[in-house]
């Protein structure tokens, strides 16, 4: 009933006017985003970052984890209705999405698409409420050595997971942990890599370094380069799309996909490292191999769109069970949404949900109302979203890029920092070139402090025995795993030098 | 990224170093650089993956990406110039204008216009919905 009690609180934080109006601008800017190829949610939330300056940190969540949900909303969109996955997390949604669009049947393909998102998200909000209280109460006997492995483990499997090279991934992660040295020393005060630049010493921005890394980065590399899809389509790309309507039968065929798509979501969701990426590629895997009629995959099944879908939302909303009760985010979008919360002067962890209940509970309530209310707006939207596809970039990324210098200068009133989001910004650009892919950086970035706290904090207690980190049995787990992970991906690559294929498979 | 490392362990160096049990300020940075170096050498072995990122556009050449990149960051530039001695509203228009002429298909005439549309529209929502701290004009 304690549950019951809290939810009802969290109800009441979240629909004050205020948290509401804001917890709604996220969801609609989050399914915008969504929509337009070309802003990621990493993009939007590092440009809307210094807004929430204004807003109190209730609201300030509310409004980015809205835009974080209501991305995995949009993007599924495009994916049916032009094949174009707005965010990469749409990427199965393509794979059966379009298809029915082609045949003809976008509507009840849209229709599954909201459907499925809703219960996946509703499994995820569940599973959050039911075990996060549990996971904080575990979380009051981590000490440094324990955070220290989980840590480890969440930035480890947090690189490697996602897309491109390994060796690049986690060499981009340790850049990220340097990176988050700059500026002066906790224990001892001294300043570390500033070079004598006074504005160093506290730290590089986390604004900064976000915007430039995946704001003015993804401008250069777009430029001249992205076009409104109607160009690609031809102009009569929008009359096959009928209305929202549900086929008969689509909903009975797949329950059981949106079941085992919003279990395997809210699972992955909760674990470091593993996002909602993750979760949509792997349930979609899933279905199609106990499918009794795998050749349908592909071709336009309704379940293909149902699964994954169902799973990035549920993933969507776990995800913030490990960021908030153990302050260790699982993907670069959960760094960047800790990074808010410590600019508040909030510091996630166990103590969080008792020491901050309104922010917890009514995140979660918000929550609730949030994915009702993209219910709600994509029913009848869904038509102009398409037609915002015809935007043209030249137009969009002006104006984007000067949000990015008006917010970086808004929060400190100095053009340094711009020119540092210049820096960052043609650091980015040159590391896509070579395809290092940004997003582990930051997840180091973000973490990195923590990281290194907790390493000496742990050390000065064991005197400086290293065995401190397996003697501990939550810390051995925790290094044991992050051991696992490498040995495997050593393992695969040799496998892959072996096969003598340059092209690995799809790794998901 | 070896010599990324290679600079941080020498940076590293000029700070106390202290023992395992009491690490000064210089031993976590050591230790990071030490491996981003044995990863930058691992580098050349590991392979690539050849999953190009997204590239759902045209293909262009190098000119237009040339004059793409140099706009955006001749954009940026303009706007910390002016808007450090000019305000807001100058610092806008420039790094509109500037950016937007990044695009081919960008005229004068149209990224002025596009400028001008948006600086108007920045006013209003900046300094008049949310307030955002900073004058509009100022001067010197």
């Amino acid at each position: 009933m304690d549950t019951l009690t809290n939810l009802l609180y969290g109800l009441s934080v979240a629909l004050e006017w205020q948290n509401l109006t804001w917890a709604l601008f996220g969801v609609i800017v989050g399914n915008l985003i969504g929509v337009l190829p070309g802003i990621g949610v990493l993009t939007a939330i590092s440009i809307l970052l210094p807004l929430t300056y204004a807003m109190t940190p209730v609201a300030a969540l509310m409004m980015l984890a809205g835009i974080y949900y209501g991305a995995q909303y949009g993007g599924g969109v495009t994916s049916i209705l032009l094949n174009l996955p707005g965010t990469p997390t749409n990427v199965p949604t393509c794979l059966d999405g379009h298809p029915l669009a082609r045949q003809g049947r976008a509507g009840s393909a849209l229709f599954m698409l909201i459907f499925a998102s809703f219960c996946g998200a509703l499994v995820g909000i569940t599973i959050m409420m039911l075990f996060a209280p549990l996971l904080s109460t575990v979380a009051y006997r981590f000490g440094p050595a324990e955070y220290f492995a989980m840590i480890t483990l969440g930035l480890v499997a947090g690189s490697t997971v996602g897309k491109g090279s390994a060796v690049k991934s986690l060499a981009m992660m340790v850049l990220g942990l340097i990176l988050g040295v700059v500026g002066t020393d906790i224990n001892t005060g001294t300043p570390r890599f500033t070079f004598g630049v006074i504005e160093l010493t506290d730290g590089l921005s986390l604004i900064a370094v976000a915007m430039g890394l995946f704001g003015v980065a993804n401008f250069l590399l777009d430029v001249n380069r992205i076009d409104a899809p109607q160009r690609q389509h031809g102009p009569g790309f929008l009359s096959g799309m009928g209305s929202v309507r549900p086929h008969a039968g689509d909903v009975r065929q797949s329950r059981g996909a949106i079941a085992r798509g919003s279990l395997l979501g809210s699972g992955l969701g909760v674990l470091p490292g593993t996002g909602a990426l993750t979760a949509s590629f792997m349930a979609y895997a899933i279905e199609k191999r106990i499918s009794r009629k795998p050749e349908r995959f592909g071709n336009g099944a309704i379940e293909g769109v149902a699964a994954p879908e169902a799973a990035n939302n549920s993933a969507a909303q776990t995800a913030f069970v490990p960021t908030l009760v153990l302050g260790i985010p699982g993907d670069p979008v959960m760094a960047l949404m800790l990074g808010a919360l410590i600019l508040h002067g909030i510091q996630p962890g166990p103590q969080l949900m008792a020491a901050h209940a309104d922010i917890f509970w009514g995140l979660i309530a918000s929550f609730w109302i949030g994915n009702l209310l993209l219910v709600a707006l994509n029913l009848p939207l869904l038509g102009m979203w398409a037609r915002l596809l015809t935007v043209p970039y030249r137009h969009l990324y002006p104006f984007a890029l000067l949000c990015v210098a008006v917010g970086v200068y808004s929060t400190s009133a100095s053009v340094l920092d711009v020119g540092m989001v210049l820096v960052f910004g043609v650091l980015g650009y040159g590391l896509r070139k070579l395809r290092f892919e940004p997003a582990p950086l930051m997840l180091g970035f973000v973490l990195g402090p923590m990281f290194e706290e907790y390493f000496r904090r742990a050390l000065l207690i064991s005197r400086g025995d290293l065995t401190i980190f397996l003697v501990k049995p939550i810390s051995a787990v925790f290094l044991g795993l992050t051991g696992l992970l490498i040995g495997w991906l050593i393992l695969s690559a040799l496998r892959r030098e072996q096969l003598g294929s340059p092209r690995p498979a799809q790794e998901t | 990224m070896v010599l990324f490392g290679l600079v941080t362990v020498v940076e590293a160096q000029t700070y106390e170093m202290g023992d395992l049990a009491r690490m000064g300020p210089g031993y976590f940075p050591t230790l990071l650089g030490s491996v981003l170096v044995l990863l930058g050498l691992l580098i050349p072995f590991a392979g690539d993956s050849d999953e190009e990122h997204g590239d759902a556009g045209r293909a262009i050449d190098t000119g237009a990406r040339l004059r793409g990149f140099l706009c955006i960051v001749a954009g940026i530039l303009a706007f910390m110039v002016s808007t450090r001695y000019g305000g807001l509203v100058p610092g806008t228009f420039a790094l509109v204008f500037v950016a937007a002429m990044g695009d081919r298909s960008h005229t004068v005439k149209s990224a002025l216009v596009l400028a001008a549309a948006i600086t108007l529209f920045a006013a209003i929502v900046f300094a008049w919905a949310l307030q955002v701290q900073f004058p509009l004009f100022r001067w010197g």
